[in-house]
């Protein structure tokens, strides 16, 4: 007789479901594995046998024999264990077969018959949901991660035991230690997770460009750059800008949440994630930890800030090489990384965000202190990579903090706007910018292609005229034209503005990004 | 005396033996060609041990005829010390070069000759000071001579290149290798209508040690020396030096008391040094005047306001703003704050500074150096 067991695996951020089915014949007695396997996997056997024992069921002296399928896909992960032990305790008649019958059974099972959690829970739990089961069964620490889902139950189990006492009730085990798969219900679970406490704009110095630039970025969620000295708050404002972007909606949510499964840094949370993700890799970080990779592959920095920003501090001090593989996220918001056996595509639409000096020691052009000779800073910046640095539309330069701006830091004189006031403006130009591309797959400004900025960034007349003047005179290019419009566009969402204006025209002038056109 | 130029040149060419020793040795055997058929011994004389190995090594192995013809074929000039060509105000100066090398244009006899100079990394204001002396020098008719470095020097000579000018370049390297590559434009057009000068052999490398003596060239073929910028601390002091060593005027250009890049010019000016004012006013300038000075970008900052005012550009925030302009570069933020604290009480919101300076850089009032750093044009 053959039993079946449904279980699920993660390929990238989407998972698949897989069918555990056991058969237990005559012959040689064994328990042998089968379904392209990886070596975890294949260790199972050792551990399903181990725990089942551990949990007073004693394998007959058969042959079991256990495949994994669709057999042409390679499966990976920990999670195969409590399947595998649920089809043999189906097999053996030891749980019914109507318990497992619509749900999706994860786990990692140690010696001892408990139940530990497991990566990637999410991407599974929504894939059981879309292939119509019913019920999930995961492990105890899992529970508040698939408890995020709606519309399936999820049933937690902690032990091995759990699974199958139910049913056991004639074989001696008394009805008061039954302990039935439990379901729990939706409101014992907590909805959002613990604030994480955001630094302020309120308590963040530095000039007003630095703090517009900001603002636009996070309007129109474009890539930025700060150039500026040492101590000039470039840092601090990143830190900010979490703050001021639009909180994650339902969907966007759970895309990030799922990435956070994967990469298996979900333990402590509880609940979606409800903010953007910062992440900001130091700048020895390996090509690896950047795009994700390793012989198993997980998400990288790019992926882990899906939706949110990714802040590169220092960008100068980057590898080359390094900073290269941003390339194709930035391009196409996603990273694929190809091993030999499989495709692996992770989302990676972040906002970058990056802070440089403009020279070795920092303060350039502030010749007074600045000694760095003409072509230290050449080398310098030119060790920012081209095709990175087109892809950035706004470019802002910080200023030493001047003993005034210290004074007001610390109270008295007028104080400056928080982070929630700048957010209300950042909301209402998504609001704008949403209206605008429905239908359109376009979210944001900065997404704009060729036909859209035709359409939604004509200019007037005399402002055609100046931006061909401003073109001649500042010699920008093509692509920097392009990227004009973009935050021009954003600028007047900001404003509430039909048309593009010239001042809006002339702000995203002053930030374009020229570092040195020499 | 065309052998005469090929055994100088052979003698030029042999490594490890300078002007100094060049002099010995002619001075002893009476000509160059007896310095070539000296016998080791004679040579061992005045030579020391390395010297007579390389000297011995080149008599062996090279033949002056060969050697004057590679420069020749790379269109060298050799001008020797007792040539007719050689420079009439070099052959004066103290430890004159015992031969030079041109590419490009002959020097022009008649052509009076300035010296332009100044600090390799200059300001905004020394690299338009720089373009507005050279560009003035050409107007002139007189030449504008400089080491071809980064800073003062390439500026002012690339400045008079492009008014029709003319302009020597003194080098620290063979006149067939361009330092520093950036002015590798300036290089191409000194071979095509100015002059490519250098005392050292063709194909040597710009080494530092170098770049000092010739700084006594420089000095040596101009009537006046302009130093335009220099730090307290400048290579560009061993021009003045030399120059005053050899007789030459030295003109200052004023900067301001407190910029580090004016220092140096403020104290030849305290030691005595003239102060640059223009052109017409520099003394002996041996040049012959072209017509009127011309008008193109000569204009006067007043004379620019006038204009701005009459093309109707000019709201009164973008006067004031230009107002606040100098020809020191300031940063955008610098303005937006010194508007601001102007009279007390008045508060301009950063887009509409951003809109005026945006539209009198597009309209060519300001220039932008680094990102958004904004001077007048003068």
């Amino acid at each position: 007789m053959v039993s079946v067991v449904t279980s699920g695996a993660v390929c990238g951020i989407e998972s698949f479901l897989v069918q555990v089915e056991v058969d237990v014949s005559g012959g040689l007695p064994g328990l042998e594995l089968v379904g392209l396997l990886s070596s975890e996997v294949r260790e199972a056997r050792e551990r399903v046998r181990v725990a089942l024992k551990n949990a007073g069921v004693f394998l007959p002296p058969m042959r079991i024999t256990v495949s994994l399928s669709p057999a042409d896909v390679r499966k990976q992960g920990s999670a195969f264990d409590l399947p595998i032990a649920a089809a043999i305790l189906v097999n053996l008649g030891c749980l019914n077969k109507e318990e497992v019958q619509d749900a999706v059974v994860v786990g990692e099972l140690s010696l001892d018959g408990r139940v530990k959690p497991v990566r990637g829970i999410l991407p599974i739990v929504l894939e059981a949901r879309r292939q119509g089961k019913t019920k999930c069964i995961v492990p105890v620490e899992n529970e508040q991660e698939a408890g995020l889902i709606e519309g399936i139950s999820i049933c937690p189990v902690g032990h091995l035991k759990e699974l199958f006492c139910c049913t056991e009730e004639e074989d001696g085990i008394g009805q008061e230690d039954v302990v039935r798969i439990r379901k729990r219900e939706k409101s014992d679970l907590p909805q959002s997770c613990q604030k994480v406490q955001l630094p302020d704009f309120e308590e963040l110095g530095g000039s007003v460009r630095v703090r517009r630039a900001a603002e636009i970025a996070a309007a129109g969620f474009h890539h930025m750059l700060m150039i500026g000295p040492p101590g000039s708050g470039k840092t601090m404002t990143a830190k900010c800008m979490p703050g001021i972007l639009p909180p994650l909606d339902q969907e966007e949510s759970l895309e990030v949440s799922a990435v956070y499964s994967v990469a298996g840094l979900w333990q402590g949370r509880s609940g979606l994630m409800e903010s953007r993700p910062f992440v900001s890799p130091h700048h020895t970080i390996t090509p690896q930890a950047l795009t994700g990779g390793g012989s198993i592959p997980r998400p990288g920095a790019v992926s882990l800030a899906h939706r949110g920003i990714l802040f590169l501090d220092e960008l100068t001090e980057f590898k080359r090489s390094t900073l290269d593989l941003l390339r194709q996220p930035l391009e196409e918001k996603k990273i694929c990384i190809a091993r030999s056996y499989g495709n692996y595509t992770y989302p990676a639409e972040f906002m970058l965000v990056a802070a440089a000096n403009p020279c070795p020691c920092g303060y350039y052009p502030d010749l007074r202190r600045c000694r760095c000779t003409e072509n230290e800073i050449r080398r310098y910046l030119g060790r920012i990579s081209g095709p990175v640095l087109d892809r950035i539309d706004l470019c802002v330069e910080t200023n030493r903090l001047e003993f005034s701006e210290l004074k007001r830091k610390q109270g008295g004189g007028q104080t400056r706007e928080n982070s929630s006031s700048i957010r209300t403006r950042v909301m209402l130009a998504r609001r704008r910018q949403e209206e605008r591309f429905r239908d359109s797959g376009i979210l944001f400004n900065a997404q704009m292609g060729m036909k859209e900025l035709e359409r939604f960034c004509a200019l007037g007349e005399s402002d055609q005229q100046f931006m061909q003047q401003a073109f001649e005179r500042m010699a920008l290019s093509a692509r920097a034209y392009h990227r004009i419009l973009r935050v021009s566009r954003t600028i007047a969402d900001l404003e509430g503005a039909e048309r593009i204006e010239r001042r809006h025209l002339s702000e995203a002038l002053s930030f374009r990004t020229g570092m040195r056109e020499k | 005396m065309g052998e005469r130029i090929e055994y100088a040149c052979w003698l030029h060419h042999i490594p490890g033996i300078g002007n100094k020793t060049i002099q010995k040795l002619v001075e002893y055997a009476g000509e160059e060609k007896e310095v070539y058929e000296l016998s080791e011994k004679a040579a061992g004389q005045l030579l020391t041990k390395r010297q007579l190995q390389s000297f011995l090594l080149w008599q062996r192995t090279r033949e002056p005829g060969r050697v004057y013809e590679q420069i020749q074929r790379k269109r060298i000039r050799f001008l020797p010390c007792f040539s007719e060509q050689y420079p009439e105000q070099l052959r004066n100066i103290p430890d004159r070069p015992y031969g030079i090398y041109l590419a490009g244009k002959d020097i022009p006899k008649q052509t009076g000759l300035t010296a332009l100079i100044g600090a390799r990394r200059c300001s905004a204001y020394g690299e338009r000071m720089a373009e507005r002396i050279g560009r003035e020098l050409a107007e002139h008719g007189i030449g504008v001579i400089s080491g071809m470095a980064r800073g003062v020097d390439g500026i002012g000579q690339w400045a008079a290149i492009e008014a029709g000018g003319y302009t020597v370049s003194v080098l620290g390297c063979g006149v067939d290798v361009c330092y520093p590559p950036e002015n590798r434009r300036l290089y191409e057009r000194c071979l095509s209508e100015g002059t490519l000068l250098s005392e050292y052999v063709p194909g040597t490398q710009p080494e530092a040690g170098n770049f000092p003596p010739r700084n006594r060239i420089i000095s040596g073929l101009s009537a006046n020396v302009i130093v335009v910028e220099a730090r307290e601390k400048s290579g560009t002091f061993i021009t003045v030096d030399m120059a005053l060593e050899q007789g030459r005027e030295v003109y200052a250009v004023p900067g301001r008391l407190t910029d580090t890049l004016s220092a140096g010019c403020m104290r030849l000016i305290s030691q005595g040094a003239q102060i640059f004012w223009s052109v017409e006013e520099m003394s002996e300038c041996p040049g012959q005047k072209l017509k009127s000075e011309g008008t193109a970008g000569k204009e006067s900052w007043e004379d620019a306001e006038k204009r701005l005012l009459q093309n109707g550009l000019g709201d009164s925030l973008e006067r004031e703003l230009y107002g606040l302009c100098d020809c020191y570069p300031r940063s955008l933020m610098e303005l937006y704050e010194m508007l601001n604290q102007k009279e007390g009480g008045r508060k301009v919101p950063m887009e509409q500074v951003v809109q005026a300076i945006m539209n009198l850089n597009v309209c060519g009032m300001l220039t932008e150096t680094g990102k958004n750093y904004y001077y007048r044009r003068v």
